[in-house]
């Protein structure tokens, strides 16, 4: 717990409630009058540092082994060092990767432990269907990669396979007709009517505490009024047609390309505009890559070359799958000649720094995209004292896509490259 | 005289201890130190980084203050304060300022989350909202879970339960809704009773991406013209060739080609099952009816018949290829599947058994069983104790059998799988027929329709009492009218839209399920007496010990008002024990207590710990503890039997993986516990328990800090505070000789990190002669012994595992209050506080004096003040 964290916290009582303080869309769209867009990436064993991190700042001139299948690709990224978010716990700390904060620490901030994807989805994720899409693991090793966090400190659960997601993105609801859509909607707020008439006389009975915890349930009742109005809105809009036929759920490494895949055509068909990408590692089926025990198992490598080449296979792995998910958004060109990637910023790391020690400072940073076209390595500061949050990066990210925020969890200021 | 002075000089630390710790250490060692090191430049005339230490107070004022502290702290272990140019403070002074603001700040941030002893209005978390709706309509929910989807339940400590840690989102409410139709329409469904169906599969079976390799099995035909399109893989072979060879490579490529042919032309005229469900590739895991893959119609009894043949149980040769237990019989069971949740070849997440069966060996025979399907669901077979991995074992069988007929082995992979397959007698289970017949009904409307209308026919007329009678058990409470008004209006408001009146009325239910005084645990006092209505007080115990809503008796004592009847109240929890629901009430509170929610969330590694996967483990170890504690609350046993039982409960694969040496014949079946003594195994109390071995470990090693700290939080209540900022972890390092104590020594040496390492590395190094899934070990692979010897903190001395098993006993106090607590926050929904400990004393006293067992325990925790309190 640092300074500002404690102040925020002893503030927070004086914030907003959620619904008011979600501010108003400014400057979403770049001057060519697209849409901005935003991709957040996390593994949940990181990367061995050797494997990740170029030997020098500056152009990269040589590219890490992990790295390698990137090489095609070095114009459009950017690798940051020395970042990270000062939280400790291994394992139990990896959810802290997108938001700067543990859960267990959430109560001590003025957003709690929102994450950026969601910050973003706060602020324009009205504009598309699905307000943000994370797709991905579920669970894993001790919950997996935990990524997306709401305000109100809710995980948002991943979806898990292909199949959901493609069918959340292209197949309209076949089970119900429009009427019966728009039925169900009607009884969900007529349900909600009578909660909130319930809430009413159950407030009244309460002493403080408790009415404050109810005042949760006032909030979500207002949410889910606007989530309904969203889905009202969208129902009379046909998907998109879909693109190839529907596939089916395999393993999970044989799933990451056809996930990638669909993220594309979802930022492509506008259908979201923030997306975030959970790789648990305990679901690497690895025996698909020719490797005999599991992703965690070699994480512990315990300086054993053997189980450092095994990692390494299934870093590479990941990589090259990466690598194709930026081929596919650079394919895709708008009239003016700039492409998918130009208007969206990629962020690729992991919460878990060294995944031997685990440890959870330097973590991997891979900035790709949208603002970070520079091929080059910026090393931060590493010195205890002169230490850049990581968190920094993220309030740039949320400015450079139009969040007119001042700060985002334990940020000092901006990091702008 | 020795004795004496050592008696004397513990008195003065005493002493000094406690004057460390209350507020005369703040005077006497903080202030003095701060003054001579810090006032400099954090003081009355420079202000230093905007901190001014000399006005700070004790008790910590306020969060301004508590931040102050946690800085002076932080740099103090960081060693970055006072700067290097000034003069070092002495590291004992600096230990004993650490350890007096690592104290202080803990108690300042205990006040800061206080909640005055009471219990924050509580939802119901997923595991009560799941039981709750089973309980209120009657449903089955070990195959259907309408929370799955809901946002995961923030843990205190552990506690999955605690009001204030339970959030209320527009997610979750917006699951809610869905529920809430999934569960009423799966209830209370469609007043036409449904007919009865028949299927039957005998062939054209489906096996998932297995099937072309089953079909390139059994069908099997001679093509007579195989070289010409293969003979690039002769070429530069022939040559150095010998004539028999040529044969061989001549037949070898025959072969090749006509399995690779084969493989996806045929369909299969029977299932195989080769692997148990729980392998890595799960090849031949399942048995389904693919003409049925869109699962019954509705929900209900089924009658479910097949024809099996258990093959090469004994498999004839010298090695065991496909690591099955050869001693003992294949056993198959009866799992739902549903082909909405995901392939139906594979694992799905809600796999209740059905049925099981131990099959004939060798001969084809029918097997039956009536099965609970829901609608969308369909039966599938699974093979219990099947290979771990069937794919290795074909093709080290092939290679094997090619050697002994003098052929070289196939160089791809697959086909010497197909090899393997055709000809290798490896255990699998041949299925050839299968039947479904259903749904078999036998009362209609079901008992829930009858039970919620209040009658076999839905009357419209009678909707408010209705609605009034549901509504009373759905609220846990007498309702008022202006509550069957908000419902009723949704029920008027559906009408209004024309929607039929049964729909309404089942609409209407949902909007319950929905409504705060469905979701919340009301448990606000009485302003007079200041205690929780006897309403809230029944729901208090029913989500105790059943995690769920009262039943009819509750209710009833509730209206009559006798829960507060001490005989009346101790009568219920005998009931309430005896009832199967308090099995959640076991559940919970060991996952909570012993984090045993965490098995399996960290699976070992399936190399090194086949046995895990080979012999289901984890439901196994599991079972065990919760015997256990089944076993001290039904006959209430003293607390201290949890430190010092000379048994456990143990089924066959445990026996085996304890070394214990117990027959096959002990065991009525291969799924049941019994009792059984560890006298001279290492196994004592709790601590020989796999389930706390496994769920310490992390899959891959043990780490004695791990554990240490686990057992100090959960099984003594003593939590060491957190690692100070800045400490690099151990690198582990397991190429050299070194071991885990040889990189923890360095550790220890420091004296910052010494102060609770001594704590902590005792009891963690004291359990490394447990293995990451609890086997006993003497060694850590090659010549490196495993030296369990020690210290307790209290200053016992201990030489192994068997000496620290003893002394650990004299931990019992400790341990009590620790259970104590943990019981009180898993019963009140809420974290204890310091105003609560006299009456926890009071507790522990009786407990103590009494010579009081685990059942007396809960009862306390019933009885006490606090349990009324609201």
């Amino acid at each position: 717990m640092n300074r500002r964290s404690f102040i925020r916290g002893s503030l927070g009582a004086l914030a907003l409630p959620a619904m008011e303080s979600f501010g108003l869309p400014t400057k979403l769209n770049s001057a060519n009058g697209a849409a901005n867009k935003l991709v957040c990436i996390g593994n949940s064993f990181g990367f061995h540092a050797p494997h990740f991190f170029p030997t020098h700042t500056g152009t990269i001139r040589s590219m890490p082994k992990a790295l390698a299948p990137l090489t095609k690709n070095i114009d459009q990224i950017t690798v940051f060092s020395n970042l990270d978010h000062g939280v400790k716990g291994g394992h139990y700390a990896v959810h802290s990767f997108l938001s700067g904060v543990k859960q267990s620490q959430a109560s001590s901030m003025p957003n709690g432990n929102l994450s950026l994807d969601q910050r973003a989805a706060e602020v324009f994720g009205f504009n598309t269907r699905f307000p943000s899409l994370v797709v991905g693991s579920e669970n894993g090793l001790h919950g997996g990669c935990q990524m997306s966090w709401t305000r109100s400190g809710i995980r948002v659960p991943p979806i898990e396979g292909p199949r959901e997601l493609f069918r959340k993105l292209f197949i309209n609801n076949k089970t119900k007709n429009h009427e019966q859509l728009l039925d169900q909607h009607e009884l969900g707020k007529s349900i909600l009517d009578a909660s909130l008439e319930d809430a009413r006389t159950l407030g009244k009975r309460l002493n403080g505490r408790d009415r404050d915890k109810l005042d949760e349930y006032f909030t979500s009742i207002r949410e889910v009024e606007n989530s309904i109005q969203q889905r009202e809105k969208w129902n009379s809009v046909p998907k998109p047609s879909a693109p190839f036929k529907e596939p089916t759920d395999k393993s999970f490494v044989e799933n990451i390309p056809i996930l990638y895949k669909l993220i594309a055509l979802a930022l492509e068909t506008d259908s979201t505009r923030i997306a975030s990408f959970e790789m648990a590692g305990a679901k690497f089926n690895t025996g698909l890559l020719g490797l005999d025990n599991g992703y965690h198992s070699y994480s512990h490598h315990g300086q054993k070359q053997e189980n450092i080449d095994a990692l390494l296979a299934l870093e590479i792995y990941q990589m090259e799958c990466f690598a194709q998910f930026l081929d596919q958004l650079k394919s895709k060109k708008s009239p003016d000649g700039s492409s998918l990637l130009d208007e969206t910023t990629v962020l690729f790391g992991s919460g878990m720094g060294n995944g031997n020690a685990h440890t959870n400072n330097n973590l991997p940073i891979l900035m790709a995209g949208r603002g970070y076209q520079t091929g080059s390595h910026k090393a931060m500061p590493d010195s205890k004292n002169r230490k850049v949050p990581l968190s920094n990066l993220y309030l740039s990210i949320l400015n450079q896509l139009g969040v007119e925020d001042d700060f985002f969890a334990h940020s000092t200021g901006t990091l702008t490259i | 005289m020795g004795k004496e002075l050592s008696l004397s000089i513990w008195v003065v630390l005493i002493s000094q201890l406690t004057n460390l710790y209350g507020n005369n250490g703040f005077t006497s060692v903080v202030t003095p130190f701060l003054q001579s090191h810090c006032f400099k430049c954090h003081g009355p005339e420079k202000q230093k980084a905007d901190r001014r230490y000399d006005l700070l107070s004790h008790p910590i004022q306020d969060d301004e203050e508590l931040l102050l502290f946690q800085d002076i702290l932080d740099q103090l272990n960081l060693g970055e304060m006072p700067p290097e140019e000034e003069p070092r403070p002495d590291p004992i002074e600096v230990k004993e300022v650490v350890a007096w603001l690592t104290t202080a700040i803990a108690d300042a941030q205990n006040k800061r989350e206080s909640k005055n002893s009471e219990t924050v209005l509580r939802r119901l978390n997923s595991r009560e909202y799941l039981h709750t709706i089973s309980d209120l309509f009657g449903l089955k929910t070990d195959a259907f879970d309408p929370t799955e989807g809901f946002p995961s339940d923030q843990e205190v400590h552990h506690l999955d339960n605690q009001g204030h840690a339970l959030v209320t989102s527009g997610f979750l409410l917006d699951k809610y809704l869905r529920a809430a139709d999934s569960v009423v329409e799966k209830a209370l469904n469609s007043l036409d009773r449904p007919t009865s169906r028949k299927w039957i599969q005998n062939g054209n079976f489906e096996q998932g991406e297995f099937t072309g390799f089953i079909s390139s099995v059994q069908k099997r035909e001679f093509i007579d013209e195989p070289l010409k399109s293969v003979s690039l893989g002769l070429k530069g072979m022939t040559g150095s060739m010998s004539q028999g060879q040529l044969v061989n490579r001549k037949k070898y490529l025959t072969e090749k080609f006509q399995t690779t042919l084969h493989k996806v032309e045929n369909i299969p005229i029977h299932i195989r099952l080769y692997e148990h469900p729980r392998s890595q590739r799960h090849m031949g895991s399942y048995a389904y009816m693919s003409e049925l893959s869109e699962g019954v119609p509705h929900d209900g009894y089924y009658f479910f018949a097949f024809d099996a043949t258990a093959m090469n149980r004994v498999p004839p040769y010298d090695k065991s290829f496909a690591g099955t237990r050869t001693d003992e019989p294949f056993r198959l069971a009866v799992v739902p599947g549903d082909s909405d949740v995901g392939p139906l070849h594979l694992p799905q997440p809600l796999e209740p058994e059905l049925a099981h069966f131990e099959l004939v060996d060798g001969k084809r025979k029918k097997y039956h069983a009536r099965v609970w399907l829901n609608r969308g669901q369909t039966p599938r077979l699974i093979f219990q104790n099947g290979s771990h991995n069937a794919r290795i074992a074909n093709i080290e069988a092939a290679k094997y059998l090619r050697e002994q007929r003098g052929l070289p082995a196939f160089i791809s992979g697959n086909d010497n799988l197909v090899y393997g397959l055709q000809h290798a007698k490896l255990p699998h289970v041949r299925i050839h027929h299968l039947f479904l017949n259903g749904p078999v009904i036998e009362e209609w409307p079901t008992p829930t329709q009858k039970n919620i209308l209040g009658g076999v026919t839905f009357d419209p007329e009678s909707i408010r009492s209705k609605l009034n009678n549901f509504l009373s058990r759905a609220y846990r409470r007498p309702v008022t009218s202006k509550q069957v008004d908000a419902i009723h209006q949704v029920y008027l408001n559906r009408i209004h839209k024309g929607i039929d009146p049964w729909q309404a009325f089942k609409d209407s239910l949902k909007a319950a399920l929905c409504s705060p005084y469905f979701i919340y645990l009301l448990e606000h006092p009485n302003s007079k007496t200041n205690k929780i209505d006897q309403y809230a007080t029944a729901s208090r115990l029913s989500y105790f010990l059943w995690s769920s809503m009262p039943d009819r008796e509750l209710f009833a004592l509730s209206r009559k008002g006798q829960l507060s009847n001490p005989s009346i109240l101790k009568a219920q929890i005998e009931r309430m024990l005896l009832d199967p629901k308090s099995n959640r009430f076991v559940d919970g509170f060991l996952d909570a207590w012993l984090t045993l929610d965490h098995l399996g969330t960290t699976p070992p590694d399936h190399q090194r710990f086949k046995e895990y996967y080979i012999d289901h483990l984890a439901p196994a170890m599991r079972m065990e503890t919760h015997a256990f504690f089944r076993h001290l609350l039904k006959n209430n046993l003293p607390i201290s039997e949890f430190l010092t039982a000379s048994y456990t409960f143990v089924n066959p694969a445990l026996a085996r993986l304890y070394g214990l040496p117990v027959l096959k014949s002990d065991f009525p079946n291969h799924s049941s516990f019994i009792k059984v003594s560890t006298q001279g195994h290492p196994r004592v109390g709790l601590l020989g328990h796999s389930s706390i071995h496994t769920v310490t470990a992390n899959g891959v090693d043990t780490s004695p800090i791990i554990r240490g700290v686990w057992l100090l939080e959960n099984i003594l209540g003593t939590p060491p505070p957190p690692p100070p900022p800045d400490i690099e972890p151990i690198e582990p390092d397991i190429r050299g000789s070194t071991t885990i104590r040889d990189q923890m020594e360095k550790h220890r040496s420091d004296p910052t990190c010494a102060e609770c390492h001594r704590k902590i590395d005792p009891l963690g190094f004291a359990l490394e002669n447990f293995d990451a899934i609890g086997r006993f070990r003497t060694t850590y692979g090659r010549n490196k012994t495993i030296d369990a010897s020690g210290v307790l903190p209290g200053g016992r001395k201990f030489k192994d595992l068997g000496e620290f098993m003893m002394s650990f006993r004299s931990e019992h106090k400790k341990f009590t209050r620790a259970l104590a607590n943990k019981l009180l926050e898993y019963a009140l929904g809420r974290q204890m506080e310091i105003a609560d400990r006299p009456e926890i004393d009071r507790i522990l006293d009786q407990v103590e004096s009494e010579k009081l067992g685990l059942r007396d325990l809960i009862v306390k925790v019933v009885e006490c003040e606090l349990f009324t309190n609201p």
